[in-house]
């Protein structure tokens, strides 16, 4: 009896609520609008955040799986240099020597390889090969073959399903045959595609032992990702101290001489967030999209309840009648909390179809291959309720208290009660939301002048049009053919090679300079063709460029009697102690060339903007190139491709060519700095939106609390532009007071993010200014239509008695 | 002569027809006189009251105040006319609560653009003479019926208008404030001040010198 008086009660709790919102056409679009964009935003977000949260824990065995890592520091290094990549000897030796490893797996990238299926040629990017136990360490789910035996033999094959529909189509694939590298190949798996929020990606996967390099157990060079299981996920301290121990006695003599080598280790699930070695800052993309998420569904609950509050002096008559006729003042809440719970389940099913729909729009702009499979149903239905039960209270509380409040007879007057500290918290309400907005558009535009200068500073290198040719699979007997061939082009001015792309040059040597040689210091270098300076650009400040005789002398057989040119920049003359004219013709060792300083070269960036201009050496040799560097004279690029391609094809009619621009190389450094402006560009867009649906709600109420004393103000004498004034001023004063709050927040950020960049623009003032403007012409034109359509009222209508 | 109003016309349509709310209305005001509005409710007094005002148009007629032609005039050269020479006092005090007694007077003063020192003293001199100056800082709500309308009645004078129209004014009080009231007026009427009133009551209607009688938007002569 007493649960069926209380099923009615509710019912009728939601009928006059429904009700209400009808009749309050006004209020409840606009909550409800700004609501439901909340709602999608922080959707869209959550989604991104649990797909790199559950990164790499699909494995069943994930807790014991950890990833090894590998330090270098010589004696001048500050800090230790941490690569992903380990030599092949951890994982033998880490499962021979500690009985806590039950199982290791090396994983070694196999990229850029021509794959002949039939007649069929497949330019595969994403290929790797592993080790046999590779498959029972991960857990992945094989469709075809098994993960026991798939990486056994030398040259088996597993393939992702997408890579076996695309070599066979819809054929069994296990058991066929294709041709890598001139061996045959035989597909021994097929496994569903790889998970997006999986670090280990690829298309199709070899045995190990189907290369050389599985043969010797390597300490020398670190190429390999290195995973070992352990028996117990508690037991990763031991090895580690282990490893320490081996490797101690291992690099016994370099340790003597000051260099330290060592292997570290961490949890598979914590790669990707937590170490710097994944691709970097995914956790700061965790906290500003949480961030984000968060106070975005804030701003738009603010909305609702400003608007309710806002409403109040209008329902104090029925709250009045209802506490006359024996409402409690539980009961109004409840009333309220089911106005709310209304609005709030509504916007959460349309939020959750605008998320739906604006999912693909947004993985894009986020740079994450995001779906609803993201949308785990576990979590997703738990994240709705958690989300409903939320955003119902917060947006319906405060207005639920206030307004039940009231004592009925003061409420049934429907006399102006003193709202005095409702308005101001309010008025508090409105500064937090501008606060935000004008804080977003701020960072927005200090990004934006950071990614313009990064993309318009002279870095001493000229990008452009230059072209960058993958040139891994030339020999470096064949550049000079490729080169005469191309140059043959009028519309090309000149071609190059070098080892790295020049926008981003990795290798790490060491060079001796003098006599005496004895003083080692660490030095970035790259090997280059002769014609790489005069190319790019680069400015040389003394000596003179490299020639053909500087060719010449690198060639000679045998190595031994080679004669090296370098040209070092001013960084490095520099940290040697030199300078540029003393420098030339000094005696210098890099990694065992000998030879000379040739010229001195104006400091250029040669890594991104993040870094310091550090020492580099660059040299000619002809050993290996990975890009060939072709200027053209400029004009129409796409026409000198195609000719570049008709040369190629004539050259390597079975490879395909690979290029890219220098410029757009350059671009790709600052890929997570151009996500982080998008994202902050558009959520900067919304957030202002939301509250402006707010403000605009609230100017209307205030336009019609206000109508008798606009009207006698009207009648007093005032014009409109003096009442239009007044009406706006009060909300703009409101923004001025954000914008103030706003500048030192975003100061603060924005200079933290700018520490990130060792070349930066100084913290534009003038932005924040700028931004201050944008927020307050936005939320001026937002108010002023309200205001003058109170001005431009008949006074007499508003102040008619009867 | 202050105003004449000729052959004024003024109508709203509803349902396709017209319904007159003033209809060939003749109407003169001397300076100095005190003329009383009567008739029934609807019969057209506020109206005329708010056209005469310049708050409210018509449709037809010429209204000419101090030889000017209003139905010609544009908005703003209106409402300069009107901000110098009419002040209002409605039934219903309409002060802005949010102020106060001080502030409300001052009010139009501030609309007029007059110096800070000089309205000060205006302000001082009206509190003064309306006996309100330990009033001053109070908000409208603390004062009695007959205190508002009294304040009412100083802001409409505090410009030192011309004209004062009063719709009602003692519509809200009772009967010893509302004789307070029409005292005041009757006082400012020997000043100098013309004053119109729309009024139901017979014995508001005796202070003014003329009584103009509506009926349905006309002059009910009978």
């Amino acid at each position: 009896m007493r649960s069926l008086e209380h099923n009615i009660m509710i019912r009728n709790y939601f009928k006059i609520a429904y009700r209400n919102l009808l009749r309050n056409k006004l209020t409840t679009g606009l909550s409800l609008f700004g609501l439901i964009l909340g709602v999608a935003c922080f959707l869209l977000l959550a989604t991104y955040i649990l797909n790199e949260l559950r990164y790499d824990t699909f494995h069943d065995k994930a807790d014991r799986i950890v990833f090894a890592n590998f330090n270098y520091q010589s004696p001048s290094d500050i800090t230790a240099e941490r690569s992903q990549v380990t030599p092949t000897a951890v994982v033998p030796v880490a499962k021979r020597e500690f009985s806590e490893v039950e199982e290791g797996a090396r994983f070694y990238r196999f990229n850029n390889r021509e794959v002949l299926v039939g007649n069929q040629n497949f330019n595969e990017k994403n290929m790797a090969i592993a080790d046999a136990s590779f498959f029972n360490i991960f857990s992945f789910n094989f469709l075809e073959g098994n993960p026991e035996d798939a990486l056994k033999q030398p040259n088996h094959l597993v393939l992702t399903k997408t890579t076996a529909q695309k070599y066979f189509g819809n054929r069994k694939a296990l058991g066929q045959l294709v041709e890598i590298d001139n061996k045959s190949w035989k597909i021994s798996g097929v496994i569903d595609d790889i998970p997006t929020y999986s670090t280990l990606q690829f298309d199709l996967i070899g045995a190990y032992g189907s290369s050389e390099r599985s043969k010797t157990e390597t300490w020398n060079s670190a190429n390999d990702w290195s995973f070992l299981l352990l028996h117990k996920a508690s037991q990763m301290e031991a090895v580690q101290k282990k490893l320490n121990q081996y490797t101690n006695y291992l690099f016994s003599d370099d340790y003597a001489s000051g260099y330290k080598m060592w292997i570290g280790l961490e949890p598979i699930t914590r790669v990707h967030l937590h170490s710097e070695i994944s691709s970097g800052n995914a956790l700061t993309y965790i906290y500003i999209f949480s961030g984000i998420a968060i106070l975005l569904l804030l701003i738009a609950c603010i909305n609702f309840a400003n608007l309710m509050t806002a409403k109040a002096s209008e329902r104090l008559k029925e709250i009045g009648i209802r506490k006359t006729l024996g409402a409690a003042r539980v009961n109004l809440i409840f009333q309220f909390l089911a106005e709310s719970a209304i609005i709030t389940g509504l916007s959460i099913i349309l939020g959750v179809l605008l998320a739906f729909l604006l999912l693909p729009a947004f993985g894009n702009v986020a740079n994450a291959e995001i779906g609803t499979q993201s949308w785990n149903l576990t979590y997703f239905v738990g994240l709705i309720i958690t989300l409903f039960v939320l955003v119902t209270s917060v947006a319906g509380a405060w207005p639920a208290l206030v307004l039940s409040k009231f004592k009925p007879v003061l409420a049934l007057k429907g006399k102006n009660l003193s709202f005095g500290s409702t308005a101001l918290l309010r008025k508090s309400l409105v500064v937090f939301q501008f606060t935000i907005s004008i804080a977003f558009i701020m960072a927005t535009l200090v990004t934006k002048k950071q990614l313009y200068f990064i993309q318009h500073t002279d870095t001493g290198l000229n990008r452009n049009n230059v072209i960058m040719l993958d040139a891994s699979n030339v020999t470096s007997g064949e550049l000079a053919t490729v080169q005469s061939e191309l140059r043959k082009n009028e519309t090309i001015s000149s071609v190059t090679a070098a080892y790295d792309a020049p926008v981003n040059v990795q290798g790490g040597y060491t060079i001796s300079v003098g006599t005496g040689l004895e003083d080692d210091m660490s030095i970035t270098a790259v090997p280059v063709d002769k014609d790489f300076v005069s190319t790019l650009g680069i400015k040389i400040l003394a000596g003179t460029d490299f020639t053909l005789s500087d060719e010449k002398l690198v060639k000679i057989e045998p190595n031994e009697n080679r004669q090296y040119a370098f040209m070092l920049n001013e960084k490095a003359v520099e940290n040697l102690g030199l300078t540029a004219e003393t420098a030339i013709g000094q005696p210098a060792n890099i990694n065992g060339r000998q030879g000379f300083i040739k010229a001195v070269l104006q400091d250029f960036n040669f890594t991104s903007l993040h870094e310091k201009i550090s020492p580099i050496a660059i040299f000619v040799e002809y050993d290996y190139f990975g890009e060939i560097l072709v200027k053209t004279a400029g004009g129409n690029p796409t026409l000198t491709i195609s000719e570049i391609e008709k040369t190629w094809q004539s050259l390597y009619p079975d490879k395909t060519l690979n290029y890219t621009f220098l410029d757009d190389a350059y671009a790709a450094l600052y890929k997570s700095e151009k996500r982080t402006a998008t994202i902050l560009n558009i959520f900067s867009a919304i957030t202002i939106m939301v509250s402006c649906l707010g403000l605009f709600g609230l100017s209307v109420f205030t336009a019609m609390q206000r109508q008798k004393e606009i009207g006698i103000r009207k009648v007093l004498g005032a014009s409109i532009t003096q009442v239009t004034a007044m009406l706006t001023s009060d909300f703009l004063r409101l923004v001025v007071i954000a914008i103030i709050i706003a500048a030192p927040l975003a100061w603060y950020f924005m200079t933290g993010w700018l520490q990130g960049f060792a070349f930066k623009i100084r913290m534009p003032y003038d932005l924040f200014l700028l931004a201050g403007a944008i927020g307050l012409l936005i939320a001026f034109l937002t108010v002023s239509f309200q205001a003058i359509k109170a001005a431009i009222a008949n006074p007499v209508k508003s102040l008619r008695t009867e | 002569m202050l105003l004449e109003l000729k052959n004024i016309f003024k109508w709203v349509t509803q349902g396709g027809k017209r319904i007159y709310l003033l209809s060939d209305l003749n109407f003169k005001v001397e300076e100095g006189e005190f003329i009383s509005i009567m008739g029934p409710s609807g019969s057209g007094k506020s109206t005329l009251l708010n056209v005469i005002g310049m708050l409210d148009g018509f449709q037809e007629g010429e209204y000419n105040f101090l030889e000017q032609p209003v139905h010609t005039m544009k908005d703003k050269e209106r409402s300069k006319l009107y901000k110098e020479y009419i002040g209002f006092v409605f039934q219903a005090y309409h002060l802005i609560d949010e102020l106060t007694v001080y502030e409300n007077i001052e009010t139009p003063l501030l609309y007029k653009n007059i110096k800070s020192s000089e309205r000060k003293a205006l302000v001082a001199d009206m509190l003064d003479r309306f006996n309100i100056v330990g009033k001053k800082d109070l908000f409208p709500n603390q004062l009695s019926g007959g205190q508002q309308q009294l304040v009412g009645i100083a802001r409409a004078l505090i410009t030192k208008p011309k004209l004062i129209l009063a719709d009602e004014p003692t519509g809200n009080l009772n009967s010893k404030q509302s004789e307070e009231i029409m005292q005041l007026f009757k006082e400012l009427n020997q000043e100098g001040v013309t004053i119109i009133q729309a009024t139901h009551s017979e014995s508001n209607a005796a202070y003014g010198s003329r009584i103009l009688h509506l009926l349905d938007g006309r002059r009910d002569n009978t």
